[in-house]
């Protein structure tokens, strides 16, 4: 079951290709991609944040993430996600630049957060109570009434079972996740903030969370998560913010930020030959080997054109992929050194 | 808030330990002064007892031999702790995403942490009054001066336990030095070993420079320097302005670090 609903997810974003409809306006991905005019959750305005001297882990970051979005904030590890995360939640201070929740101002504590679910650089419990008690301790710290916490249902995604009434310390790293995960779903929130929320996780565990995600996301709960896996925010979220660097490299929906990037994966009979071929046509940009076959970067140029030029040249084609996948868009626009 | 910082303290096998330690503490010093036979008490400045006319003595001892060292502890131990222990365990950030000022955060850990230490430091005088009773029976006091021919000082027993009231909640009044300054350290290093270190650090060094004779313009600005001024409360002529200066000097250790404290929490960047 769970399998399948993922390998769904994978499906979306090639049938988006399909349809050629990049901005999602094809009925099957209505969910996954809200409308643009979508009331705004988070604005990051020109935030730059700034350690000791001359540490930059932000750099003059905008991004926008509307009510209903699961947004990927994506980079490789020191790219600034976490830094961008804490700022938001008002656990540090920016050194310039403005963050608003729900159109409020962020200041440390303030009353939004009470809208908002979060985990952030792994779980962090108080060890020598248990994972309910802990789950309580936390949602009362907000001053709110227990009733409200929806505290079964967050355990129930949790899946600790009985384990819920141990203490934490007795928790493996995978069991303390999920808690922190059942902590930020506590009383429902409206936006989620999950820094890499599928860390140290077993692969089918990855799959439940993110099977879960998806259903919340389903209900109407905005969803901001950082990962460095392409993979996952490929299969996750409807939308990405691509920083590398502290830097905003890109950002759009899942499908305009691969689209941004075309290539495609050839084999043919004689490698070699098909890619002093290649090399030399018109809306391509390079051509590099990749055994058995060959990656072509598209600049202009169709695969069709390709395939056209191949068997022109009595050269025999085997076969032809897309290759739009959001690592390659990645890999361009972080340059592959720092990766 | 409150009511959430005492269920995560109160449940700590640290907690615990150190309540044990002070109960355990004077109960030894009672037992030693039975076995001993010792008829004339130490104690610190200017007290002299013979231990053995009534329990309340030990009561006081048990005060006196603590509030150099057992008691500073205590206090270092429970107010250097709350934050560094939630940043040591990932929890603070979780605590500081909560709609929740952070003022209110820290004034709620620090109230309790002071309201445990409080806790764990009377038991020392209680177990050591009600271990003396135990040996020695409830008496009136008869106390004398260090020069022989100063007059008697005899004080009822509800007297002297009233004094022993006064003297203990003017050593945990004087802890306020401790508090500030173990919770500043425990806020900007988020390292409950610094802070403890700290509080109990500031002790020791103002105790050794206390006792240089050289350097007797600034012992009274020393915190310790009117630690055992409640002494006063049971020696014939004793005055009270040690123990008012003390309890200024206690203020103005405690208060301005706990306001520098506040001030950092609320600026920090919270990176744990």
């Amino acid at each position: 079951m769970a399998i399948r609903v993922a390998e769904s997810v994978v499906a979306a974003p090639s049938r988006e290709e399909a349809g050629g409809l990049p901005d999602g306006g094809n009925g099957a991905d209505h969910r996954r991609l809200p409308a643009m005019d979508a009331p705004v959750v988070i604005e990051v305005t020109d935030l730059t944040k700034r350690f000791g001297a001359g540490v930059v882990a932000v750099d003059d970051l905008s991004f926008t993430v509307r009510r209903g979005q699961v947004v990927g904030l994506l980079g490789p590890n020191g790219a600034g996600k976490t830094t961008t995360l804490r700022a938001l939640l008002g656990l540090i201070r920016p050194t310039s630049g403005t963050m608003a929740i729900f159109g409020e101002t962020i200041r440390p504590g303030i009353a939004v957060l009470s809208r908002v679910g979060a985990l952030v650089e792994g779980p962090g419990f108080v060890p020598h109570l248990s994972g309910r008690r802990n789950l309580e301790l936390y949602w009362r710290a907000g001053g709110r009434a227990l009733s409200n916490a929806h505290l079964e249902h967050s355990l129930d995604i949790s899946g600790l079972g009985p384990a819920a009434d141990r203490k934490v310390k007795t928790y493996s790293h995978g069991m303390r996740q999920r808690l922190g995960f059942a902590q930020a779903l506590l009383g429902k929130p409206e936006l989620l903030v999950l820094d890499e929320p599928v860390n140290g996780l077993d692969p089918r565990q990855i799959v439940e969370v993110r099977e879960s995600l998806l259903g919340i996301a389903a209900s109407g709960t905005t969803i901001l998560l950082s990962s460095h896996l392409l993979s996952e925010v490929e299969q996750t979220c409807s939308h990405v913010v691509v920083v590398h660097r502290g830097r905003l490299m890109q950002a759009g929906t899942v499908a305009e930020v691969t689209a941004s990037v075309a290539s495609a994966y050839l084999e043919v009979d004689d490698p070699n030959a098909a890619a002093a071929l290649l090399a030399g046509l018109p809306g391509v940009q390079s051509v590099e080997p990749s055994p058995p076959g060959i990656v072509v970067q598209l600049d202009g140029a169709e695969r069709s054109d390709l395939v056209a030029a191949l068997v022109g040249a009595g050269l025999r084609v085997d076969t032809v992929t897309p290759r739009r996948s959001l690592e390659d868009a990645f890999l361009e626009l972080v340059g592959e050194h720092s990766v | 808030m409150i009511a959430v910082e005492f269920a995560k303290q109160i449940r700590r096998v640290r907690t615990w330990v150190v309540a044990a330690i002070c109960v355990i503490i004077p109960f030894l010093i009672g037992l030693g002064f039975e076995l001993g036979g010792n008829k004339n008490g130490g104690g610190g400045d200017g007290l002299n007892f013979v231990t053995h006319q009534s329990g309340i003595v030990i009561g006081v001892f048990a005060l006196s031999f603590s509030s150099v060292l057992l008691i500073p502890i205590v206090f270092a131990i429970f107010t250097g702790e709350p934050i560094a222990s939630e940043a040591r365990w990932g929890s603070l950030r979780y605590l500081l995403i909560r709609p929740v000022a952070r003022p209110k955060v820290l004034a709620s850990k620090l109230s309790v942490s002071v309201v445990l230490a409080v806790a764990a430091a009377v038991l020392i005088p209680i177990t050591g009054t009600i271990v003396g009773i135990g040996f020695f029976g409830l008496h009136p006091i008869h106390t004398f001066g260090i020069s022989s021919g100063s007059p008697i000082l005899t004080l009822s027993v509800g007297g002297s336990l009233a004094r022993l009231l006064l003297a203990t909640a003017y050593t945990l009044f004087s802890m306020l030095s401790v508090v500030g300054v173990a919770t500043l350290v425990g806020v900007a290093t988020e390292n409950a070993l610094a802070a403890m270190a700290s509080g109990i650090g500031l002790y020791i060094v103002s105790a050794i420079l206390d006792a240089l004779p050289g350097l007797s313009r600034i012992h009274p600005l020393l915190p310790v320097h009117y630690l055992e001024a409640w002494t006063h409360l049971f020696v014939p002529g004793g005055s009270l302005e040690g123990m008012g200066r003390g309890a200024i000097s206690a203020a103005i250790w405690g208060v301005v670090p706990l306001v520098l404290a506040f001030r950092l929490f609320q600026r920090k960047d919270v990176l744990c």
